[in-house]
């Protein structure tokens, strides 16, 4: 079927079901808010049309007799042969779930598609001819409430219209294949291609700036012209022509001037309009929603009245496509865990219908994305409680925990709250997926919540990925970039306020100390002389929960940068992050402050700095075997190493599978205990990579994880771990009797 | 270097030719392709302090005006030595004199140059004092360097071949290469 003019048609059948199928759902939902307001109706045919064309060029029956009922059970509400009954939008919000469904499958899976779905298709068929009153109706799920329950579209004034389909009625045209209610209209750009425009955008804008000195070349040249004239003194006659030439040259000059000025300001546009062409609006990323919250609320048989703000805030469109899956889990988790049920909203004196808001705005240069409800809220000492049960901390420990310290915990893989796990959440997967979501695309979530007034969870996350605003420092002789979103500020501090102890650097910050390492020595670079002062600059890395000084040579500015990837020659460089282009055409590296922190708090943490005293990891163990625990989640960390060091081992740590990779090749550990869902390099990935290597081919590795199916198991001792155990062995001796096992005693 | 002489074309377009010119003629046209011209190779040739080498024209994408360089931190290889632009693209910046183990590095100057080796995209930078010129030499005029010079320590010189007065050490691109690439990572 493919090969239509280097067009794959099914790949063009797939974008038809996908923006007809959200036309249909926003057209639906706003039928069954107000089913006495027809006006969604022609819109809704109008999608159900387009989905029947397009279902006959590629030869998809099925579809063709679907779209076709649907459309027919629509002309006869909009003719008003028949009512629009909560029973019939059911059966259109199933055909169009079927519809939906063809989005994600592939051309040489269509007949086992076709296979499973015949029946229902049929059924729904058949019910969608048949009159309302006698069609049997489909429940969703076996606990389908008495009451409908209500999902409104938004009422409230301040919302902008989720439906904007529906909300302007549009002009029956039923032959057009355009989606209902594209404002803009759009064209499908090559990735690759935008990318290149936008480098020479930036190029281009960079050689405007070249223009000053052009300018700055001629003026001198008209200077030195006249004072020769007024040396040389030319004879009668002569003078003349020297005025002439003066004010050709004064003409000309005044001309590039404009040419210049009028350059540089349309490559600056032009550089906007392509960052912008990188823009798209929110209301994209969130066209499931309000049918997912209706959907879940009802199986529930909760009332939820979801409104979404800030529909057309521009988000930049690598960020918008990785936000579906942690609005998804969040949203999910609100009507589930969230939001009451109607009695007993009643009785906590509030109205039965939950509100939930899902709002999208730029702040402070961040996008920042709040899910809001109503609901029941978090309470912190259940956390507290969960938190002990599960010995993640020691009730002291837990006792002295505040309570956004305790709504951190939520955020940790496997850490759940809900009593019991149900079909919608609750099986304490997702919120770290959210959590390291927003790690990667360099956002930070948080968590709001009063105990019986609702939760609030806040995303904050950069505008784009491809231009940052970064802050320029000079470390020993270099210009390096930091983006600005991950350094909370910059401090010029007195000498004599960076306190030494036991050889490490700190200084005071509102109260709390925060550790400093030397810019030069961690990364690495010699040369480079900071001007003899009584004052330092220091770079404050990180946010509210984790903060590192680095001290660096001076503070040279701010600036938009145009991030590209790292030469891959240079394989990953520790620490870097993108390389850029100044405004002066030399090349800047961009930092990768996460990953900083992680190498800062390793080296802070084994009290030495990386390059200060690289020796001591490996002298003075005394002999004993050295174990290296590699694991993302701090309490989980903790608790290993203090076993094995309580068991004697000498033992390091590792915040993830680069981390412990790094680690392992520079130092000397005789065994591994490992998780397996880590940030930048999982578990099973570092054994695989390990048993790969001679060095580490013969080294005992355990598998520590929260996953006790069959299949993690075998997934991890395939990759070559000798043992595979689950949390659970820390409560009993299976943990430490393994690791002497595999190792042997703690001194041989 | 002057092309084996040929009996001029002009006399069989202007009379009937006699049967032993006809003869010659037909000899000249069909000898064999080896005694046409000799092979030619171009060459870029750059000086860095007192020597002098050679790449094929070929291999070199581009040449530049000293530019700012940047350091990559946690990259100590003596011959990577970071990151230069040029026209807003990013390129990996290597030393010649490290690879090669010269006795001196090239001294900034008005004559200082960036030569890039291809493929774009690709490319290496390296610091060179001057550039000479592309010049043309015939192939088979290069010698083999004498074996101290082509088993040194990381000598990419394979071959010698006389330039305007002195000999040039002509370099191989692919050798370059493997070098600078397994300094920078």
């Amino acid at each position: 079927m493919s090969g239509f003019g280097g067009l794959d048609l099914f790949e063009l059948f797939r974008a038809e079901v996908e923006s007809h199928g959200q036309a249909l759902n926003t057209g639906l939902l706003a039928l069954e808010a107000d089913p006495a307001d027809l006006s969604p109706v022609t819109a809704i045919m109008r999608a159900a049309h387009s989905i029947k064309g397009a279902g006959r060029v590629v030869g998809m029956e099925p579809v063709v007799a679907l779209a076709h009922a649907m459309e027919d059970a629509l002309v006869r509400v909009q003719k008003g042969a028949e009512p629009c009954t909560p029973v019939r939008v059911q059966q259109l919000l199933q055909g169009t779930d079927l519809l939906t469904s063809l989005q994600t499958i592939r051309e040489p899976d269509v007949p086992v598609w076709n296979a499973e779905h015949a029946a229902a298709i049929n059924e729904l068929v058949t019910a969608l001819s048949a009159p309302t009153d006698t069609a049997p109706a489909f429940p969703p799920t076996s606990r389908q409430p008495q009451a409908l329950p209500v999902v409104h579209v938004p009422t409230s004034p301040g919302a902008e219209a989720i439906v904007p389909a529906a909300s302007e009625p549009q002009p029956a045209r039923p032959k057009t294949a355009e989606p209902a209610g594209t404002e803009a209209r759009t064209v499908r750009v090559n990735a690759d291609n935008l990318d290149r425009m936008m480098q020479l955008a930036g190029e281009s804008m960079v050689e405007g700036r070249r223009f000053p000195q052009v300018q700055k070349g001629l003026r001198e040249l008209r200077a030195r012209l006249r004072s020769l004239r007024a040396s040389v003194d030319p004879g009668a006659g002569q003078a003349e022509r020297w005025t002439d030439l003066e004010r050709s040259l004064a003409r000309l000059t005044g001309l590039l001037e404009g040419t210049f000025r009028r350059t540089e300001e349309v490559s600056e546009r032009l550089y906007h309009e392509v960052v912008g062409s990188r823009m798209r609006p929110f209301g994209d990323a969130t066209a499931g929603f309000p049918r997912m919250v209706r959907d879940i609320a009802r199986m529930l048989g909760k009332q939820v009245r979801f409104e979404i703000e800030g529909l057309q805030t521009p988000v930049d469109r690598d960020i918008l496509a990785r936000l579906d899956a942690p609005l998804n889990h969040i949203l999910r988790n609100a009507v589930d865990h969230g939001v009451e049920s109607p009695a007993d909203r009643r009785a906590a004196g509030k109205g039965e219908s939950a509100t939930m808001r899902l709002e999208a705005r730029h702040h402070a240069g961040m996008l920042e994305i709040r899910v809001r409800d109503d609901g029941r809220g978090i309470d912190p000492e259940r956390i507290r409680s969960k938190v002990i049960d599960r010995r993640l901390q020691s009730a002291e420990v837990a006792a002295g925990l505040g309570k956004a310290e305790l709504l951190e915990f939520l955020f940790l893989p496997g850490f759940s709250t809900a009593g019991a796990v149900t079909e919608v959440s609750g099986r304490g997967v997702g919120l770290d997926v959210v959590h390291q979501t927003m790690r990667e695309l360099g956002g930070r979530v948080r968590v709001e919540s009063e105990p019986g007034r609702g939760t609030t969870f806040v995303l904050s996350l950069p505008i784009t990925l491809s231009v940052i605003r970064a802050a320029l420092v000079k470390v020993s002789g270099e210009t390096l970039a930091f983006p600005l979103a991950r350094i909370e500020r910059i401090e010029r501090i007195p000498v004599a306020d960076l306190l030494r102890t036991e050889g490490r650097l700190a200084f005071d910050m509102d109260g709390v100390s925060v550790g400093v390492v030397q810019g030069a020595e961690f990364l690495e670079w010699t040369g480079g002389v900071s001007p003899a002062s009584d004052h330092v600059s220091v770079l404050v890395l990180g946010g509210e929960s984790e903060r590192s000084g680095l001290l660096v040579d001076g503070f040279l500015g701010e600036r938009d940068l145009v991030v590209r990837p790292l030469d891959g020659r240079l394989g990953r460089v520790p620490h870097v992050a993108a390389a850029a282009v100044d405004d002066d055409g030399a090349p800047l590296l961009v930092m990768d402050v996460e990953d900083m922190l992680v190498s800062i708090r390793r080296g802070l943490g084994d009290g030495r700095l990386r390059g200060m005293a690289a020796d001591a990891a490996t002298s003075g163990t005394g002999g004993r075997r050295r174990i290296l625990v590699a694991e993302d989640s701090i309490t989980v960390r903790e608790v290993e190493r203090q076993m094995l060091q309580r068991a004697g081992y000498q033992v390091a740590v590792a915040v993830d599978g680069v981390d412990a990779w790094n680690q392992l090749c520079a130092g000397r550990f005789d065994m591994l205990v490992t998780d397996v869902d880590m940030p930048r390099m999982n578990g099973i990935e570092l054994v695989r990579a390990m048993r790969r290597d001679p060095r580490f081919v013969r080294m005992p590795v355990a598998i520590v994880s929260y996953k006790d199916r069959e299949e993690d198991r075998e997934a991890g001792l395939q990759a070559g771990a000798n043992a595979y155990l689950t949390k659970g062995s820390f409560h009993d001796r299976t943990f430490l009797n393994t690791v002497a096992d595999l190792v042997g005693e703690a001194v041989p | 270097m002057t092309p084996p002489a040929r009996p001029t074309t002009e006399p069989m377009i202007a009379r009937p030719l006699a049967d032993a010119a006809l003869d010659e003629q037909t000899a000249a046209l069909a000898a064999p392709i080896s005694e046409a011209p000799r092979a030619q190779a171009s060459l870029l040739v750059f000086r860095v302090a007192v020597e002098r080498f050679g790449l094929p024209a070929t291999a070199v994408e581009r040449i530049f005006l000293p530019t700012p360089l940047r350091r990559v931190p946690h990259r100590h290889q003596p011959a990577f030595r970071g990151l230069v632009a040029h026209e807003g693209e990013i390129v990996l910046a290597a030393s010649i004199e490290r690879l090669l183990d010269l006795p001196a590095a090239p001294t900034p100057a008005a004559t200082s140059r960036f030569v890039m080796l291809g493929p774009a995209g690709r490319g290496w930078a390296f610091e060179v004092d001057e550039v000479e010129g592309v010049f043309s030499v015939p192939t088979g005029d290069m010698r083999p360097a004498p074996m101290t010079v082509a088993r040194g320590k990381g000598t990419a010189s394979r071959m010698l071949v006389h330039v305007e007065g002195s000999d040039v050490a002509v370099l191989d691109p692919e050798a370059l290469r493997a070098g600078w690439e397994a300094a920078a990572t």
